[in-house]
């Protein structure tokens, strides 16, 4: 389930707070490039549930 | 410590259907005061009642919460309310939002879980767009100390992942300091059955035990402080409207 537009466009990094991509069902930090995951729909924009960068 | 994530993951059907968390003064007072356009962020939304209360008003609702049962509570009684929000699993005190990207933030029952309060109102003041309001609805303590203590220890008792709910001086005090300008809105009681809101929290049976006999064999000043009874007391409830320059 796509992350819709109009919340993707003001989230954001909770460590750097630079803005996030969209890479399959991970946002991407577009500066740390942490990823964090999706769940349900549900963004898990949380800094211990995050991928390192790949 | 139990952190609110572990303590939410176990109640959080429990909480989508409570009438002390789904209705009540403040959420109705919150409802007329909220201006009706723009984005609105809710922090700690838990079960989703307030985004419930107010969401369709708003252009944009997000929702927030650290624990995922809660979340899905939420989605539950979204659905039931026909009310569109986004859900997002996150931090207070790492809010995973653009800077000045939000015109309301709504925080109802939840900032006396927050282990650190400061950072909480200092990110909700970065997300805040300048003229933006942050409705801050909580239970506070009386500004005696004693009385302070007596309900906030009992509050610990049930509910380990209780942190702290201030006397309304010190919330105001808190929400200065993150750079708010401040008022209280709306005073109000808040009457508790004991033992629904020791079912709610899932309270182990000696913990309980402890809270009722606390309650049983309170001090004259609390009892009166907290209009206790045989079945019964009350708390104290503020809705705080604090503005960002």
């Amino acid at each position: 389930m796509p992350v819709e537009k109009e919340l993707l466009e003001i989230l954001a990094c909770p460590v750097d707070k630079a803005p996030v991509r969209e890479e399959g069902d991970r946002l991407v930090c577009s500066k740390c490039g942490r990823r964090y995951p999706v769940r349900d729909g549900i963004p898990v924009m949380l800094v211990d549930e995050a991928d390192p960068p790949a | 410590m139990t952190s609110s994530r572990e303590q939410f993951g176990k109640v959080a059907q429990a909480y989508a259907k409570s009438w002390v968390h789904a209705r009540g003064a403040d959420l109705e007072r919150l409802a007329a005061l909220v201006p009706a356009s723009g984005t609105l962020l809710d922090v700690g939304t838990g079960a989703g009642h307030t985004l419930a209360a107010i969401a369709s008003k708003f252009d944009r609702a997000i929702g927030l919460d650290p624990t995922p049962q809660m979340l899905a509570a939420a989605r539950g009684v979204l659905r039931e309310h026909d009310v569109r929000a986004h859900l997002v699993e996150a931090d207070a005190a790492a809010l995973p939002l653009a800077e000045r990207s939000v015109d309301v933030v709504t925080s109802r029952v939840a900032a006396h879980h927050f282990p650190d309060p400061s950072s909480a109102f200092r990110e909700i003041a970065r997300v805040l767009r300048p003229g933006g309001t942050l409705y801050l609805i909580d239970n506070y303590a009386p500004e005696q100390l004693s009385l302070d203590s007596f309900i906030n220890s009992l509050e610990r008792l049930r509910d380990p992942s209780h942190i702290r709910a201030y006397p309304l001086s010190q919330w105001l005090a808190l929400l200065e300091a993150a750079g708010f300008r401040t008022r209280v809105d709306f005073r109000d009681r808040v009457q508790l059955d004991v033992e629904d809101w020791l079912a709610r929290s899932r309270t182990p049976p000696n913990a309980a035990a402890a809270v009722r006999e606390r309650l049983r064999r309170a001090p004259s000043e609390a009892r009166e402080a907290f209009a206790i009874e045989a079945t019964h007391f009350s708390t104290y409830r503020a809705v705080i409207v604090a503005n960002k320059p």
